[in-house]
């Protein structure tokens, strides 16, 4: 089972980060202790006061949080970092309420939604790789720190994975060399498209009791989200 | 230990990015886990699933002095594969082995080499719990693993002790260096 996060949801502050899995020894009379990596990490992340305001507000987050069934199921999210993409001339990230050919729009007044940086694979990549060549047909300059997704086809469902540039990439003509983390969680193929614009990932509540809603006066509430990312035993 | 070269190289360095590899042979096939995110592929083709930490080994010990430590294997938060087995019929697991790898990995966590030995038990014990906590139930499951050096399958009276050779051919003296012989050097020939 998986659920996308509600647009009308949007977190005043949030917490992206790679946890690492280091496993550590007793620590010295100096204080320093010697420290051993296991793997290297996964996303958990921390979205706090969320403003709930309407009733359609309240209605989504309590049916989402319910449907997430305390970590059993799988959520769809971005970081919420348009700001920080690769945009080109400022452009925003992604364009929205574009219309048919016909100038008309969906029953519910919404259009089209597209995507202005333009990246994919340029060679193929293995699991748990942290190389990759990208070729990058419309985008603003690479840079370290910024969030990209590719979806591939885990067992029938297409699934997000979130990964970051951990290093400056390496430009030639219009590819790009770029070193990222963590290690890739599905094998990639040239072609693949790369998402720099809205990136997503899947992740599963962090424990049963996250999400929980408090309504003030019957109306406000501003609850926090904490979240890691989603292994099924299938990627 | 003898490592190979690039292995060597990076134990050398600053810090050492290592993960631990359990092998489990049960009748109904191999299962290997790690503990971290994911499955792993590493280079002699065996496939690791990833327990992304829920796992632990203890008892990992040299066996110096004739002591026979026990491995203990425990997962938390079980999947539906591991409690079946746990579940299953003890000939299942009993007196099986249980390989623990060490894998080492690279400053881009690449694999460096194939996986490299560490111990290895026979599968004596599986117990399975479940306690109640303030955010629900946590499973946990538990494997003993036994060294092939502790001889509790035979009878007392068949050690190869210096006594119990005596008592089984009187005069004979072929087992009277075996105490402490794992601590003791020997030269020979002794001239």
């Amino acid at each position: 089972m998986v659920s996308y996060w509600s647009s009308a949801l949007v977190p005043q502050s949030v917490m992206f980060r790679l946890k690492p899995m280091n496993t550590r020894g007793p620590m010295t009379f100096s204080g320093k202790s010697q420290v051993v990596g296991t793997d290297a990490g996964f996303w958990v992340a921390t979205l706090s006061n969320f403003i709930v305001r309407t009733p359609e507000q309240i209605r989504e987050w309590r049916g989402l949080i319910a449907d997430l069934q305390g970590g059993l199921n799988d959520l769809i999210i971005g970081p919420f970092d348009c700001r920080q993409a690769p945009r080109v001339d400022r452009r925003p990230a992604t364009i929205g309420g574009i219309t048919h050919s016909d100038g008309s729009r969906f029953s519910d007044k919404t259009g089209y939604r597209q995507s202005t940086i333009k990246v994919t694979v340029g060679a193929d990549a293995g699991a748990r790789s942290t190389r990759l060549r990208l070729d990058i047909q419309e985008a603003g300059k690479l840079e370290r720190g910024m969030y990209f997704t590719i979806w591939s086809l885990v067992a029938g469902a297409m699934v997000p994975r979130m990964y970051m540039l951990t290093k400056t990439p390496e430009f030639g003509g219009a590819s790009a060399s770029i070193q990222f983390l963590p290690p890739l969680r599905v094998a990639v193929q040239q072609g693949d498209e790369v998402d720099f614009a809205d990136p997503k990932l899947t992740m599963n509540l962090a424990n049963d009791d996250a999400g929980e809603l408090d309504i003030r006066l019957r109306r406000f509430s501003s609850p926090s989200l904490e979240l890691q990312e989603s292994w099924n035993g299938l990627s | 230990m003898v490592f190979p070269e690039t292995t060597k190289a990076h134990l050398a360095g600053r810090s050492v990015r290592k993960a631990r590899l359990l092998e489990m042979s049960f009748l109904s096939g191999t299962m290997g886990v790690w503990n971290g995110f994911g499955i792993l592929e590493t280079k002699d083709g065996k496939v690791w699933n990833g327990l992304q930490g829920f796992g632990k080994i203890s008892g990992i010990a040299s066996t110096m002095g004739g002591k026979a430590p026990e491995l203990i294997f425990t997962l938390s938060g079980v999947d539906e594969e591991f409690a079946a087995k746990a579940k299953g019929e003890a000939v299942e697991y009993f007196n099986r082995a249980a390989v623990v790898y060490d894998q080492f990995f690279d400053e881009e966590w690449g694999l460096l080499d194939q996986p490299y030995a560490v111990s290895f038990g026979m599968m004596r014990k599986l117990t399975s719990t479940r306690e109640a906590s303030n955010d629900g139930f946590v499973r946990t499951v538990s494997i003993s693993a036994e060294s092939p050096f502790s001889a509790k399958k035979r009878a007392k009276f068949a050690y190869l002790t210096p006594q119990d050779q005596r008592n089984r051919h009187p005069g004979d003296a072929f087992a009277d260096d075996t105490p402490g012989i794992d601590t003791r050097r020997i030269t020979f020939p002794d001239f």
